[in-house]
């Protein structure tokens, strides 16, 4: 058990290690793929807390990636917002987005969930391609990334990746700390029961409304906050973000990673970014691989890569038990 | 309303299209009693539990509970009254833990139910409390196994449990030794008659030697309708009874 906890501290002093130094160790073009798979990592946690924790399968939280991107730039563009409140704002919007389609939604659950949520993301997508003179349809938003407005600091120019890098590490680093800690609160607990057996946990007394309109709206802020994250790196926004395929790849960075473990979805979130990014440039047919590993993982891995990870783990180990006795 | 009447039906009906599961049942159930509900397979005991903990709202007829009328109630609000149920079929949350399944029933008691910014582990009172409810139900050291890996028998004690766990003041328990071992069975009823001390019990069951082990009071339903209420030796002796359900007596005890 303390051995077990020695290994958790070093592992954790390590990872904190390499995401401190990874700018000194890679070119900037890489440290922006590296922010790419921090707010991904934060897009999946956040879906997560729905799909692996509360059992509910959404199709549209491209949604709220989009709607968090877009607010992002807008209130940069418009309102001249610095970089933090601009994230804020960008989480903010998604919430107010989530309160609204949860009201529908926390009545549902299973199919008519998933494709009432699949109908919402195609609402926002008509609204962002039709609405030109806000979102500037299919040709997109440019803005550049504001500065960071610290009080007592100053202001830190963002220009520089590896600085917008840091920003990133802290806010998604804190935002699933959180998540984590959520999985143990009352509300993270009941959510667990919702995905277990909805029924019983009304006749316990729990409004099922209640707890999965809550967990929608939580979830909502989490992937829109990591939309603003994504579009302030790029430094642009187009209906792109936030179309059906996108619903769907939300899915799979949980699926894929594993959505029965907590940190599954940082690691589906970081396998899939890095190889969409790697098959991309090697290949222009890189499409119909990364498909062919999408179907052979659903088949051979159930239970997504974190499960692959801990069942190869047991069994190393209790081979290394059986060879000591 | 009597005095000393914890629950009231009035002419309760429940229709589900041209099938009629519950006609007609006007039901007093006397507080701290242990009334068993029997009847042949059909008769409408399971719809009676759906209506009462708010599972279906009822076609027509009311239900008081120490005469506040709960008709239509969701199963939530019920609950939060202080009338809780188990079921027929197991009905716990495999994938959590047993401490978890109960810890959680327990949470919902003291109403902490929505709180996302404060650890589970704050409220160690609750903790404490989730240990003694394991220990009386004997799944103490099963405490860290999850409730799906559970044997049939302890899932059904755990089943028992989750429902007692509220400290209600009515429990509803459906059939709770269905697909029991004899020997199950003898540890069931023994739980139950621990863990009911002192509170009013409705129990549908089968099982004659149950039933005239645990009960003050027996209703026997048929064709959705209730054929008579009385003490267990009225119910021994009615005529009506033995034709309809007990058979002539001899095979009291097969459903």
């Amino acid at each position: 058990m303390s051995r077990n906890r020695t290994w958790k501290i070093l592992f954790f002093a390590g990872l904190f290690i390499l995401l401190a130094v990874l700018p000194k160790l890679v070119s900037e073009f890489r440290i922006s793929l590296v922010i790419t798979m921090l707010a991904y990592s934060l897009l999946a946690i956040g879906f997560n807390i729905l799909f692996g924790q509360g059992g509910l399968l959404s199709f549209g939280h491209a949604a709220y990636f989009g709607v968090g991107a877009y607010t992002a730039i807008l209130v940069y563009k418009h309102l001249g917002f610095s970089l933090l409140p601009g994230i804020l704002a960008g989480g903010l919007c998604g919430t107010l987005l989530g309160v609204l389609f949860g009201f529908f939604l926390a009545r549902l659950r299973g199919l008519p969930f998933a494709l009432l949520s699949l109908a919402f993301n195609a609402l926002i997508y008509a609204a962002a391609e039709k609405w030109r003179p806000l979102t500037g349809g299919e040709d997109g938003l440019a803005m550049k990334r504001p500065n960071l407005l610290l009080p007592g600091i100053g202001s830190i120019n963002m220009f520089p990746t590896v600085n917008y890098y840091y920003f990133v590490l802290v806010v998604v680093v804190l935002c699933i700390l959180y998540c984590w800690f959520f999985t143990k609160t009352p509300l993270g607990r009941v959510n667990n029961c919702m995905r277990e057996n909805e029924e019983r946990t009304g006749f316990i007394g729990y409004n099922t409304y209640t707890t999965k309109f809550l967990v929608y709206i939580i979830a909502a802020f989490f992937c829109s906050v990591a939309g603003a994250l994504a579009s302030t790196l790029q430094e642009f926004v187009s209906t792109a973000i936030i179309n059906l395929e996108k619903g769907g790849d939300i899915v799979f960075l949980a699926f894929v990673g594993g959505r029965g473990i907590f940190w599954g979805p940082i690691l589906g979130a970081c396998f899939l970014t890095y190889l969409n990014d790697a098959l991309s440039s090697l290949t222009e047919h890189w499409a119909i691989i990364q498909g062919a590993i999408f179907i052979a993982l659903v088949i051979y891995a159930p239970d997504g890569l974190a499960g692959l990870i801990l069942r190869t783990k047991n069994r190393l180990f209790s081979r290394a038990r059986v060879d000591q006795g | 309303m009597q005095d000393g009447t914890i629950l009231e039906t009035k002419d309760l009906h429940k229709h589900f299209g041209s099938l009629t599961a519950v006609n007609g049942v006007s039901l007093s159930i006397g507080k701290g009693k242990r009334h068993a509900i029997i009847g042949p397979n059909g008769a409408g005991k399971t719809t009676l539990f759906n209506l009462l903990s708010g599972r279906f709202k009822p076609s027509q007829g009311r239900i008081l509970f120490y005469g506040k009328d709960i008709t239509g109630m969701p199963p939530y609000r019920i609950s939060r009254l202080g009338i809780a149920r188990s079921f027929q079929i197991i009905n716990v949350f495999p994938q959590l833990s047993v401490f978890e399944n109960v810890h959680t029933v327990l949470m919902s008691k003291h109403h902490i139910r929505y709180d996302f910014l404060r650890s589970l582990k704050r409220w160690k009172k609750v903790t404490d409390e989730t240990v003694r409810l394991l220990e009386q139900i004997g799944l103490l050291d099963k405490k860290d196994v999850l409730a799906g890996f559970l044997s049939y028998g302890e899932q059904r004690g755990l089943e028992v449990g989750l429902t007692i766990a509220s400290d209600p003041e009515l429990i509803l328990l459906d059939e709770p030794t269905a697909g029991m071992s004899m020997d199950e069975t003898r540890q069931a009823i023994k739980l139950i008659d621990r863990v009911t001390k002192g509170k009013t019990l409705l129990i549908i069951e089968h099982d004659m030697e149950v039933i005239f082990s645990l009960a003050d009071v027996i209703t026997v339903m048929q064709y959705g309708k209730v054929v008579t209420t009385g003490s267990p030796e009225e119910i021994r002796k009615d005529q009506r009874v033995r034709e309809a359900y007990l058979g002539d007596g001899k095979h009291a005890g097969t459903s």
